[in-house]
């Protein structure tokens, strides 16, 4: 595989590099040979991710579920048509048998699948509070999501991440693992670059970078890290 | 936020299982990933009467794993860096230090064409459920054989440590396997099988110190969305 051909950080739908210009090597642990080189991303990177994440959240929050869950599910047919290039190159830097990761590129297809289907099927709940009252509840997206990857299994832990958290509305930013980046990378780039243009804008704020200074934690509403919210306004018997 | 942390999960053997199918599968489902996998099935606790038995099929085929370069398709791979490697054959040197009996494997390099991050496939045995190597997380292809008398005991070792990620029962007595698997303290359970790294429809996520949260499954939506009640005044005509 050439390494010329192996991705960089994906923001807003474009591959650039760190704004510093900054890399660092990735190593094949089978062999210890180094086999790429990925941009180091900085805080100032990743604040363009959550920027572009931010910006397509705008739209994509407002996408039907329906719209949703087919490009999703997409994704998913893609990543089939994709998955022999996916799993070597995920074999490749993360050491994992050939086997073992296409049968992680399949399970990661199938998260799409799964989700996206969901995408429009979870409602909420009318709770009876008898006559004088109509009381419901709806599920909405909490922003932009920040997934941060482990190396080991990245294809699937980007699916299970990535997808519910798109299926619900959310937009994501990707942080790979900076001991094995380039699977992750490439799919990013797969969602976004073969996605239908009408329905293209919220896949291209996926983003993804590795860095190797730790987690940049930059989501500013996480996933299930609602703050406690004081009482509704609204009076109750 | 939601968080997938460590696990130190238990294979809980019952003499009445299909030794077989069971002794097999906890190898299988150790070495593909080089026990680099959260949910890895790092703990063999086996009804005393048939621990002999046991120990030697389990032994002899983490001796047969055949290691190679990932992109080969060998049974295993290497651990993802040279760091990581250091720690393993670090835990398996100290699990030596203290008493634990060396079945298989061991921190010498395993014989492998290749010049990667190797960690041979290793079994203690007799391992005392207090050490380190029975209570940590070591991330590597590393198993460590505890032995019981009773179900009660077998309980109280599989829930004796901080962690809860995940655990299997093995074993053809029916009531048996729903009553251990309600006692134990993991948020996924298998029966007569162990699905580390798979399951996109199952909700996965740990009990105690191995988690916050749920992926996978509906759960795993549900975390990427968050509640908003709505309560309307309906006024008498």
């Amino acid at each position: 595989m050439s390494v010329a051909e192996l991705p960089g950080q994906l923001i807003g739908g474009e591959r650039v590099g760190a704004l510093d210009g900054e890399r660092f090597k990735v190593l094949d642990p089978s062999t210890g040979e180094h086999i790429a080189d990925v941009p180091r991303s900085k805080a100032v990177d990743v604040d363009r991710a959550v920027q572009a994440a931010r910006n397509a959240f705008a739209q994509w929050r407002h996408t039907s579920p329906a719209d949703r869950g087919r490009l999703l599910t997409g994704i998913a047919r893609r990543l089939r048509d994709q998955a022999g290039e996916l799993a070597a190159l995920g074999s490749l830097d993360g050491g994992l048998p050939l086997p073992a990761v296409q049968r992680d590129v399949e399970a990661t297809a199938r998260y799409f699948e799964y989700y996206g289907g969901l995408a429009d099927k979870i409602g909420g709940d009318v709770v009876p509070l008898g006559e004088g009252f109509l009381d419901y509840t709806e599920r909405q997206p909490f922003g932009v999501c920040a997934v941060i990857l482990p190396f080991n299994s990245p294809f699937q832990i980007v699916a299970r991440s990535a997808a519910p958290a798109l299926a619900a509305g959310n937009t994501v930013v990707i942080k790979a693992a900076e001991q094995a980046p380039l699977g992750p990378l490439r799919l990013a780039e797969g969602c976004s670059t073969s996605s239908p243009a009408s329905a293209a804008r919220p896949a291209r704020a996926w983003w993804s970078t590795p860095t190797s200074t730790g987690s940049p934690s930059p989501a500013p509403r996480p996933p299930g890290g609602s703050s406690p919210k004081p009482p509704p306004a609204t009076s109750r018997r | 936020v939601t968080l997938e942390l460590g696990g130190k999960s238990p294979q809980v053997l019952f003499a009445d299982a299909d030794l077989h199918t069971a002794a097999e599968t906890v190898v299988a489902s150790l070495v593909w990933s080089a026990g680099q996998v959260c949910s890895a099935g790092t703990r063999l606790l086996v009804e005393r009467s048939v621990h002999d038995e046991v120990v030697a099929i389990v032994a002899e085929r983490m001796a047969a794993t055949r290691l190679g370069r990932a992109l080969d398709a060998p049974d295993m791979g290497p651990v993802i860096t040279d760091r990581q490697r250091t720690n393993v054959v670090g835990a398996i040197d100290t699990a030596v230090g203290q008493g634990a009996r060396l079945v298989t494997g061991g921190s010498e390099r395993p014989g492998v064409d290749a010049d990667g991050f190797f960690v041979a496939p290793t079994v203690f045995d007799r391992v005392d459920p207090s050490s380190s190597l029975a209570q940590e997380e070591i991330f590597g292809p590393v198993l460590a054989v505890i032995d019981f008398d009773s179900e009660a005991e077998a309980v109280a070792l599989a829930n004796g440590t901080r962690f809860g990620l995940m655990a299997a029962v093995w074993t053809r007595d029916v009531s048996r396997a729903h009553r251990v698997a309600r006692q134990l303290e993991a948020g996924q359970i298998f029966v007569n099988a162990y699905g580390a790294g798979t399951g996109i429809e199952l909700p996965f996520g740990g009990f105690k110190n191995s988690g916050i949260g749920r992926e996978k499954g509906v759960a795993g939506y549900l975390e990427y969305s968050q509640i908003k009640n709505v309560c309307v005044k309906v006024d008498s005509a």
